[in-house]
This record gives C-alpha cells, structure tokens and sequence, in this order.
C-alpha cells in the first residue's frame, strides 16, 4: 500500500498523468470518472455520498494555480492528518446493522482519510481573497475576517459553491482512485485477483463541506445549505439519499480517531435529521498544536512504543509522526460516546489499527 | 531571529517585525519556507520574479504567502533569499521580488510540513516606533 498509494509531499504515480480534458472531466464527474477509467466498480459507487459527484460543479471558475496544484495529485493521499489505514474490527455495539455493513468482529479493514488536495486549498484561498470584499459590500459584520462570506444567491456566493462542488469531485474521485490502488495492493500481496479480495467499499463520506439538502421545516420541505465543518452526514434509515444497500438500517458513519487508539463506524438516525440537520461529529479534532505534539516525545520511541503494541507505522516523515501522535489527539471514544448518548449517530463498530500510513 | 512562531492548536501562527515593509516581506517569505523546509538550509540555486497588486496591505501579504505556497505545491519550491520592493499609492500597493531559492530535497532537507492555506485570522500589518510588525496564521 505504501508503495501504490503516493504518500506525502511531492509524491506522485507515473503510470496517472492527467490532460487538462481529463482534469476538467474529474471536477464535473467526480467518483465516476474514475470508474469509468477502470479504478474501482459500479458498486463502489452506489456506496459513496452522492454517487461520488456533487452537482453545478463548474471548472471554469477555478483558477490556473488551483488546476496547477491539482493535476499532479490525484490519487495522492497528503500529509498532515491525512492517512491510509490497516485496521481490524474490535468490537461491535449493534450487530444486526454491523451485519447490514457487512462488518463482523476480526474483520481486517482499511480506512483513507484524503481530500481534495492542494487544488480545494487554493480554491479556497482564491475564493477567501472574493469573499473579504464581498463581506464589506454585503455590509456583514465579521467577528473575524477569515469567516468572511456572501449571501449564497449572491453573484459571490453561487461562483464559490460552483467552485467548492468542483473540489469535492476532485476529492471524491482522488479517493476513489486510491482505493483502487489499496485493492491492487492486498490482491499482490495475498497473490490473488483484485476481485477476490472482498474489499467491498463500505461508504465514503465528506466533511467539511456545504451541500444543498432538503428538510422538513415546519412541517415543509424546505431547500438548505447545509454546512458541515468538523462534522459530517448522518442520514436515517429510510431516507432517499441513503444509500440503496443501507436503506433500511441508515448511512454508515466513519469517525477517524488516532494512530494509535480507535476509529469507529456509526449509523446515522432520525434524530440527527430533527435536531442536526442530519450531521454528527467527523473525528476526534486536536487536542495539542503541533509543536507541542513534538515536545512530548520523538518519533523514533514513538514508533517503537507502536511497535510493541502491534501497530506498524510507515510514514514520508518522521516529523509528521511526532505530530500526531496519540496524546496530540482528544480520545475519539469520549466524542462518539456523547454523539451515541445524544441520538445524533449511534456506534455499530470500533475499528483498531494494525498499520498505519501517513504522509 | 525578527520572525517568532506562536502556538495554535491546529494552526501555526508567525509574528513578524522589520525596520522597513520590504524588510517585512522578506522576513514573511523566509518564515513561511522555515514553516514548509522545517527550518532546512534552503540553497539560492535558481531565482524566480513575483509581481502583485492588493487593495491592502494585508491582502498583500497574504497573496505574497499564497503565491509562495502555490509555488511549493506545484515545484516543492522553497525560498532562500529574497528581495522585495513595495510601492503604495491611490489606494492600491504592489510587491515586486526576486526570489532565490530550490526545490525541496528530502534527502537534505528534514521533511515538510504541510500547509494548506494562508489565512485572515489575527492578520494585521502594522507600522511601529521601529518600523513595521505583521501578525498572520498559516492552515496546517
């Protein structure tokens, strides 16, 4: 996995060159471009918020320093908390939805934690530069400016959300790429058929972003603009936008939490739609800066200390590692313990690393 | 060292001061590659020329850091020397610099921290009683 899945800066696959026709195709298609050129099936699809491809997406609206950055990088897992992971189920709260999942205890599993990469940062900041003036024109007071806005029927508002959905295709399809490539990896090293590998996509699902979505308001359905920032979807049981195969138990939910702990997968309910707009917690979230991640400890007794408790860690950086060591991190199970006892997701499984790939 | 970095939690902060506003984005453009090299000797092997116009100062500085980092990401370019000139006048203000420096080496250089984006929060560029000070946030 190492080898096939591009870690940390700078790094790239030969064998993926984008034209500029193929990179404007990925921001208008997103996951489904990908597939269409063979990384990864239909069915993946069908398991991916939004069929992997937000609508309005326009290309035209970013700059050339975005498409710049972007081009060499999809497919590329990042760096900082962004990582590839080897795991195994460690135990399972709500069996009869872990079995909807297609999750059972000892399970090996992988998780992948990437985004859009150097092309949604510079959408992004281009877009920041628009938005500070906008703020002033719109006469919206800031309490800070790098929450600067537009409304969002607003020539400024309309251009970003066009320009964001255009990175979440480049995230969506950068993911799915690479789990392509993490299956080709299991099916060299056990020396089987890709296929045969049972690597089944379980769900991918965005964070940080704003959707459009409709809700009942007032007894309504009314047309939102749903902002998840430290936080992702958690959609019911039974809700159109749930995918087909999870229909009837609700969206799996993936909360990442640190190297050396847990991660968790949760499902989504009916209360997270009355109370949350269907959101719920997206990770643990800091809990040191980095620098005084560093100061706890070196890497290498880090690594070490990992080692012995049977987790194997690969990095591009020793540095990197330093930072997001465990301690650096809140305890993932104190927030998914508070998102279970308010209703707004509930735990179905704990996931433990057993390798971890970080950029 | 005129430039001091400051905790935040998911962030990394930079103060900077200099005796004159060039002086301050050079000194900004030399903490944003210690930022990115991990304090690596950046080597001024290769020179590229930077031109930019902002409403503000503050604009200024923040597309003079963004222009930089969009710079890395494309060619993993870090900044060794740099020279600036800024003019202001009708309520606009312009950067011109030549910017020495190399692309990242990962066998000479300790790694890199990744940084997404030049951000608003706490900016300020200021004029003192010893010339001028600049506060601005990075997106680690």
């Amino acid at each position: 996995m190492y080898h096939n899945v591009p870690t940390g800066v700078g790094a790239r696959r030969r064998d993926l060159q984008l034209s500029s026709r193929d990179l404007r195709a990925v921001l208008e298609r997103g996951a489904a471009w990908a597939v269409a050129r063979g990384y990864g099936t239909e069915a993946d699809l069908e398991r991916v918020e939004e069929r992997g491809c937000l609508p309005g997406a326009d290309p035209d609206l970013l700059s050339a320093r975005a498409l710049e950055r972007g081009r060499p990088q999809l497919g590329t897992l990042g760096s900082g908390n962004h990582f590839a992971e080897l795991q195994y189920v460690s135990e399972i709260y709500d069996a009869p939805v872990a079995a909807a999942f297609g999750l059972r205890l000892d399970q090996v599993t992988i998780m992948l934690h990437s985004g859009s990469r150097g092309l949604g940062h510079q959408v992004c900041q281009d877009h920041l530069r628009v938005m500070v003036d906008a703020s002033r024109r719109y006469g919206i007071a800031l309490p800070d400016r790098q929450l600067c806005c537009a409304p969002l029927e607003s020539p400024e508002g309309r251009r970003y959300l066009a320009a964001m959905s255009a990175a979440a295709n480049f995230a969506f399809a950068n993911r799915q790429v690479m789990a392509h490539w993490v299956r080709e990896s299991v099916a060299e090293a056990l020396e089987i058929a890709p296929e045969a590998t049972q690597l089944d996509t379980l769900y991918d699902v965005c964070h940080n972003i704003a959707k459009l979505e409709t809700f009942q308001i007032d007894g309504r359905p009314q047309r939102l603009c749903v902002h998840r920032k430290g936080a992702t979807r958690a959609y019911p049981p039974g809700h159109p936008d749930t995918p087909a195969p999870y229909r009837h138990v609700g969206q799996p939910v993936l909360v990442p939490g640190d190297m050396g702990r847990y991660s968790y997968v949760l499902v989504g309910t009916v209360q997270a739609m009355r109370e949350t707009f269907g959101s719920t917690c997206h990770g643990a979230g800091r809990r040191m800066s980095r620098r005084q991640a560093t100061r706890v400890g070196d890497a290498r007794g880090l690594l070490d200390e990992l080692r012995a408790r049977g987790i194997h860690v690969r990095a591009a950086g020793l540095a990197t590692v330093a930072e997001e060591r465990p301690e650096a991190y809140k305890d993932v199970a104190d927030i998914v313990r508070i998102v279970h006892a308010a209703g707004v997701s509930t735990r179905v499984a704990q996931l433990r690393p057993l390798a971890v790939i970080k950029g | 060292m005129p430039f001091r970095f400051f905790d935040h939690t998911a962030d990394v902060g930079l103060e900077l001061s200099a005796p004159t506003l060039p002086a301050l984005f050079e000194e900004a453009a030399l903490a944003l590659s210690a930022v990115l090299s991990r304090s690596g000797r950046v080597e001024p092997r290769r020179h590229v020329s930077v031109s930019l116009t902002a409403p503000s100062l503050e604009q200024l500085l923040v597309d003079w850091l963004a222009e930089l980092l969009g710079r890395f990401d494309v060619e993993l370019w870090v900044t060794g020397g740099v020279e600036v000139t800024v003019d202001r006048g009708d309520g606009r203000c312009s950067l011109q610099a030549l910017v020495a420096g190399e692309p990242l080496d990962l066998r000479r250089h300790p790694g890199a921290l990744p940084v997404k984006g030049i951000t608003y929060h706490r900016l300020s560029v200021l004029q003192t009683a010893d010339g001028w000070c600049a506060t601005i946030v990075l997106d680690v």
